[in-house]
């Protein structure tokens, strides 16, 4: 079967779509670079005196940061990387890239009737003010955000996913997710909901196939191609 | 022939239409008289076929137009049904339809397309055709918006701006209705079959934002056209577009002929001296 027909076979079945946000709907950090976010939460933590080990220094995810600020049992500390981490988002958020057809994908669900719902590692402030600047806050979607100075609880734990799902109305068999990150995927399986592995960049279609998610595609317009077929 | 169809009538071996066309005004008029409910499945194609007797490709062919009405929506694997939505506030076509009873028939229409009008009028010109119904002239008036030049709307929604792509085809629209609006009429003018025809368009750069039809100068249609986000395919990618929605919004109707306690004729005046002030500042030539 090609491609086309295993992404309409596979959304015809399934009633809600879960969408993660960096990747699928925009490039968060692509005008804010996450790096540089990264850095300034390291400042956060080096105005404690704490020493940073050298990984964690060169680290250019802001999450993994924020995540191994969690790992020192100092939940204060915890709290503050978090907040600085939720404002950097939000400025981030302002000027984020529109993925393409990550907005087509939007607005094709609703058009196959299909609800929809975000889940996201990123903070739903942050997601919100997205929106809320795309126009997109009519549709009124969900969103399963990180809780907040948790990380523990970020996917691939299956938690947010399954919030999500029940945000969307759905058992976790009737969603399917969409995601570009391992941990979407890994997250996904747990969480008993299908997946599609977006891979944006060519490096991670190697690092997807041994995760085996039910599909992989390297551009959105796969799915919003597929939700036109499945209009009502 | 008698079958579990009858409701859909029978072909008019007579009728100079095409069959796809009489099968289509059949199923349009069952679902519209309400025999097909909304949410009601149609006939399959092949019974539709074997009922009227005509290949499946002609039964195909006449539900596009339902489709493109919204009447019918197609689901994969399972048929077409009835919309759910099928209310239709004021139903122009009987309206436009008695106009054409008169000896001088006048119609001008502003909005986004004229495609309504189109289908509207190619019914009553029919009938002309076959000389049911004999006016003496015909003048219609097309204003609508000039979708070469930049627009509001239809927009790219992920900008909310003018796109040429978008808009280009939105001029494939406009131009569809308003070149068979222009080649309808003049046709009936040839052919000799009205004293007197007269069918202009001009165009102007605002933004379609409602629709406004005038008919005889004593009836005016009014319907806003809401703006709706909607995915459309152009050049095989689907592009989520801010949209102008003319179809299953409610017309107003006002008469010069309704009671005096009403706004209807302060209404049709109103909206007389708006069109003949786009029409004759505004407006220019329609680039045929």
């Amino acid at each position: 079967m090609s491609q086309r027909a295993d992404l309409v076979e596979l959304l015809s079945g399934k009633s809600s779509i879960l969408l993660d946000f960096d990747g699928p709907v925009c490039s968060i950090f692509s005008n804010h670079p996450a790096p540089d976010v990264a850095t300034s939460l390291r400042g956060v933590i080096a105005a404690t005196g704490l020493p940073i080990p050298a990984d964690i220094e060169t680290e250019r995810d802001p999450l993994e940061v924020l995540k191994w600020s969690a790992t020192l049992d100092r939940p204060a500390l915890v709290r503050q990387v978090e907040a600085h981490l939720c404002a950097e988002e939000i400025t981030a958020a302002r000027t984020a890239t529109p993925t393409p057809f990550g907005r087509e994908t939007i607005i094709g669900a609703f058009e196959a009737g299909k609800s929809i719902a975000i889940v996201s590692n990123n903070s739903a402030g942050a997601i919100r003010a997205y929106l809320s600047r795309q126009r997109l806050t009519r549709y009124k979607l969900p969103v399963s955000g990180r809780t907040y100075a948790r990380p523990d609880l970020m996917k691939p734990n299956p938690e947010p996913i399954l919030a999500a799902a029940k945000l969307a109305n759905a058992i976790p068999a009737d969603c399917v997710l969409i995601g570009d990150s391992l941990a979407d995927i890994d997250g996904a399986h747990a969480a008993g909901v299908a997946v599609i592995g977006y891979a944006n960049r060519p490096e991670k279609l190697d690092r997807f196939t041994d995760a085996h998610p039910d599909v992989v595609i390297t551009s959105m317009v796969e799915v919003a191609n597929a939700l036109v077929e499945l209009r009502i | 022939m008698s079958d579990a169809l009858d409701y859909l009538g029978e072909l008019d071996p007579d009728d100079p239409k095409q069959a796809s066309q009489q099968i289509a005004d059949r199923v349009r008029a069952a679902i519209l008289t309400g025999k097909l409910a909304p949410g009601d499945k149609l006939p399959s194609q092949p019974d539709l076929a074997a009922h009227y007797g005509v290949a499946r490709e002609t039964v195909k062919r006449a539900l596009d137009p339902l489709r493109a009405e919204r009447l019918i929506v197609t689901r994969q694997g399972s048929g077409a049904f009835v919309r759910a939505k099928t209310q239709r506030a004021v139903e122009l076509r009987p309206h436009i339809e008695a106009a054409f009873e008169k000896p001088h028939v006048s119609i001008d229409f502003a909005g986004f397309s004229g495609e309504t009008l189109a289908s509207a009028i190619s019914e009553a010109l029919d009938k002309i055709r076959i000389g049911e119904l004999t006016p003496e002239t015909i003048s219609i008036r097309v204003l609508i918006s000039d979708m070469t030049v930049p627009m509001a709307l239809p927009a790219r929604a992920e900008t909310s701006a003018d796109d040429p792509i978008i808009r280009a085809r939105a001029e494939r629209i406009t131009r569809r209705a308003a070149d068979g609006i222009l080649d309808q009429v003049r046709e009936l003018g040839e052919l000799g079959l009205v004293r007197s025809v007269s069918a202009e368009v001009r165009v102007h750069s605002a933004a379609p934002l409602f629709k406004l039809y005038f008919l005889n100068n004593e009836e005016a249609f009014f319907g806003f056209y809401p703006v709706v986000e909607r995915n459309v395919v152009i050049k095989g990618e689907p592009v989520a577009i801010y949209d102008l929605m003319g179809k299953d919004v409610p017309l107003f109707h006002y008469s010069t002929k309704d009671d005096e306690a009403s706004t209807g004729a302060q209404f049709v005046e109103a909206a007389r001296a708006w069109f003949e002030s786009v029409w004759n500042s505004i407006a220019r030539e329609y680039a045929e």
